[in-house]
């Protein structure tokens, strides 16, 4: 490539990465540098060849293909067509803007605003006139009410983020795929663009919140549940195997092995190293609140059974009930399922995490070993949460590590006080969508 | 050993391997930067046979290394014939001159797939199978050695490649494959074909079918990858052994016997076969295809 055309190239390309890396894609400099190598390879001016240089040399992940395909998009689109995004994009902000202002306009408490964040607002603008004015009703009687005063507006604001988480939850007001911001506005409109399309079933699945993932895609989350937690085992059931080549001879075996040769050793015995794996216990919150995350966990476990049988699971709501047969058994997941609900009349609809710890201690202590690790998927939400602290931390003293798969959003996290409760005595991830999992999986989970 | 995309295409072709533009770019430009190939995707879905195909089209040796649960450095790289040592040691023993020659020669050396590779007077394919079926421990070694083309034995000394291979790993995505060895490979997914591209790969691969048996077989594979929820979604080797089947079966037409006969070649897990009773059926297939218009 000449010189200008070659610096042009390589500005674009850096724009370009610098674009993949804000979507959450992680892109070495190594990486960068074949993707320049490979770009002198090919013809520039056929595209397909083009992106299929950038595609091998920069994303090294399956599921990382979509958020590329979708970048290079609306990256390499031509001119026009960017400045039409851009302006879309713009009047969309402007609109964004007019329905904050609307709703800083009608979300008031004696005359002053209320403090809701940006996307608490858009939460209440996407909202319909009816849940609108409901809202608004509610906040004039409460400004006139016999002895409220100002000090009354934490307590205002409060109510209505619950109100508007609600209707968030009961799914009248989907949540986009969240863009960060790259401090340039067109690109951020253009990313705009290439998340609205990233719609890709896989894409969308693994952010999506494992609880509002529809009946119609539940069959491809749950394979891809499956996959996560098979890479999972496998690398567990393999991680302590040593080559030979580091072991120690055993000469005793190896002499009465060799005796047919006169002792002379053809053939060596060697020593193998006695490693214990890691003994797992998987703790399972099935309550009310955890309906939908069951099924996903569910298919979790069944995973992880398939290719290592040194899990113990159990069951929790108001009860604690060891399950570890049901998977053993082989029974089919629609089985366990029923199982579960039916069991959720004996285990009981509500959350005592303290109960059902005290019940671990009791009657299946032998398997709190040194090694072992404990996995509590739950959204916190439970009783008596001191005395659950104080159970978990003595789990925590106990086993070689507590790890809480919280399916509670992270940003939701301060508002719940068991969160903070249990936060010192176990390591908490969010783990509300596929995504959390994976990475959970591939980051937390595989290094302890 | 230098060739265009387009030779590379035609290359490909010839060898009855049907590509597609982003399968051609991301092999030649692993040629042309010498990088190792990662090829990722469901099973049968052709990543063993493009290093297959490579060595077809440079002529040259393809040296397997198939990967296993447990695989370790003496089996992929080298070892000491130790038998053979031992044995020419008691044979010294008996001899009065005593040991004549070294016994740690290149005589004595077992080379494995990854030295075998790297000795090569020309320019082999390595194919590393199932990678992400080793240890983590293992993938280390691995990206050592194709970072470096180069391996030290103590006793012999360092020995460097000849010939940089071509090399091409494939994974079914077990496990993730660590960051290091990525970084070092050109990555290609190959995902499954389109309606097209697989009616070419039948006719190809099985130039006996009748077109039309080639066209509802292709079809049929799309409806069973899209409209029922498999376990295991039939992949391009399933396409071909079907059609292999039902030509040896003497069927021209896919109808409910003919499905219902060979469901087995299709769908290889219990599951999965009662899932598609239970969700399409021999019948509803044989429908779907007629009402698209076969």
């Amino acid at each position: 490539m000449e010189g200008r055309k070659q610096t042009q190239v390589a500005e674009n390309l850096i724009e370009f990465v610098h674009l993949l890396r804000v979507m959450g894609l992680r892109i070495s400099a190594a990486e960068v540098l074949d993707a320049f190598r490979a770009l002198e390879e090919v013809e520039l001016a056929q595209k397909e060849s083009f992106r299929a240089a950038l595609q091998c040399t920069l994303i090294k992940r399956q599921e990382d293909l979509g958020v590329f395909q979708e970048v290079f998009r609306v990256f390499f689109a031509p001119p026009e067509q960017k400045q039409q995004w851009i302006e879309q994009g713009r009047l969309k902000e402007q609109e964004m803007q007019e329905q904050l202002a609307e709703a800083d306009a009608e979300l008031v408490f004696q005359g002053e605003a209320l403090d809701l964040t940006t996307k608490e607002k858009m939460i209440y603008a996407g909202l319909n006139e009816d849940a609108k004015e409901k809202l608004q009703d509610f906040l004039k009687q409460s400004s006139t009410g016999k002895n409220v005063g100002p000090n009354f507006k934490p307590l205002i604001e409060s109510l209505v983020r619950g109100h508007l988480q609600y209707w968030q939850n009961r799914g009248m007001e989907p949540e986009d795929l969240m863009v960060p911001d790259t401090g340039n506005e067109e690109w951020d409109f253009l990313l705009e663009q290439a998340a609205e399309s990233l719609h890709r079933e896989q894409e969308r699945l693994l952010r999506e919140d494992m609880q509002k993932i529809g009946d119609r895609e539940q069959p491809e989350a749950m394979r891809l549940i499956h996959l996560l937690s098979r890479r999972l085992a496998t690398r567990l059931s393999r991680r302590y195997r040593q080559s030979q080549r580091r072991l120690r001879l055993d000469l005793r075996k190896s002499i009465r092995r060799n005796i047919n040769s006169g002792g002379a050793m053809f053939r060596l015995s060697y020593k193998s190293k006695r490693i214990s794996k890691p003994q797992i216990l998987l703790i399972c919150d099935v309550s009310g609140s955890m309906t939908r995350y069951s099924a996903f966990t569910m298919q979790f476990i069944l995973g992880l059974v398939s290719v290592t049988s040194k899990i113990e699971t159990f069951l929790f709501a108001e009860q604690l009930k060891k399950t570890t047969s049901w998977f053993e058994k082989g029974m089919s997941l629609e089985a366990m399922l029923d199982m579960v609900s039916g069991g959720r009349q004996a285990l009981g609809h509500g959350t005592n995490l303290h109960g059902a710890l005290v019940e671990l201690w009791r009657h299946h202590r032998p398997l709190l070993q040194k090694n072992a690790i404990v996995l509590i998927v739950s959204d916190t939400k439970t009783i008596n949460a001191k005395e659950a602290a104080k159970e978990l931390a003595k789990l925590h003293q106990q086993v070689r590590e507590v790890v809480w798969l919280n399916t509670l959003p992270a940003e939701a996290w301060e508002r719940h006080s068991t969160v903070a409760a249990f936060q010192p005595y176990c390591q908490m991830y969010q783990c509300n969508t596929i995504k959390d999992l994976e990475a959970i999986i591939s980051r937390q989970l595989l290094s302890i | 050993m230098n060739l265009s995309i387009l030779d590379l295409k035609r290359g490909f072709d010839a060898c009855g391997y049907i590509t597609d533009e982003e399968i051609t770019t991301t092999v030649y430009l692993a040629l042309q930067l010498g990088k190792p190939l990662l090829v990722t995707g469901a099973p049968g879905v052709g990543k063993t046979e493009i290093a297959k195909v490579l060595s077809e089209i440079f002529a040259t040796e393809l040296i397997r290394l198939q990967c296993y649960e447990g695989l370790d450095e003496n089996k992929a790289l080298y070892e000491w014939n130790y038998q053979k040592q031992l044995l020419h040691i008691q044979m010294a023993k008996d001899n009065a001159q005593g040991l004549q020659a070294d016994i740690f020669s290149s005589e004595y050396l077992l080379e494995r797939p990854l030295l075998k590779a790297i000795q090569a007077e020309k320019r082999p394919v390595l194919l590393i199978d199932e990678i992400d079926k080793t240890d983590a421990e293992f993938e280390a070694f691995l990206f050592e050695v194709l970072s470096d083309f180069q391996v030290s034995i103590p006793e012999l000394g360092t020995l460097l490649a000849k010939q940089i291979p071509i090399v091409v790993l494939t994974s079914n995505g077990e496990r993730e494959l660590s960051d290091g060895l990525k970084r070092r490979c050109l990555f290609l997914y190959i995902d499954y074909p389109s309606l097209e591209k697989e009616l070419s790969i039948v006719l190809t691969k099985v130039p006996q079918v009748h077109e039309r048996l080639a066209s509802e077989v292709a079809r049929a594979m799309q409806l069973l990858r899209h409209k029922i929820s498999l376990k295991k979604k039939p992949s391009i080797a399933e396409a071909i052994d079907w059609a292999r089947a039902l030509e040896a079966l003497g069927i021209s037409k896919l109808d409910y016997n003919a499905v219902d006969k060979t469901l087995n070649v299709v769908l290889k897990d219990k599951q999965d076969q009662d899932i598609f009773r239970e969700q399409m059926g021999a019948q509803g297939l044989c429908n779907m295809l007629v009402n698209q218009g076969g």
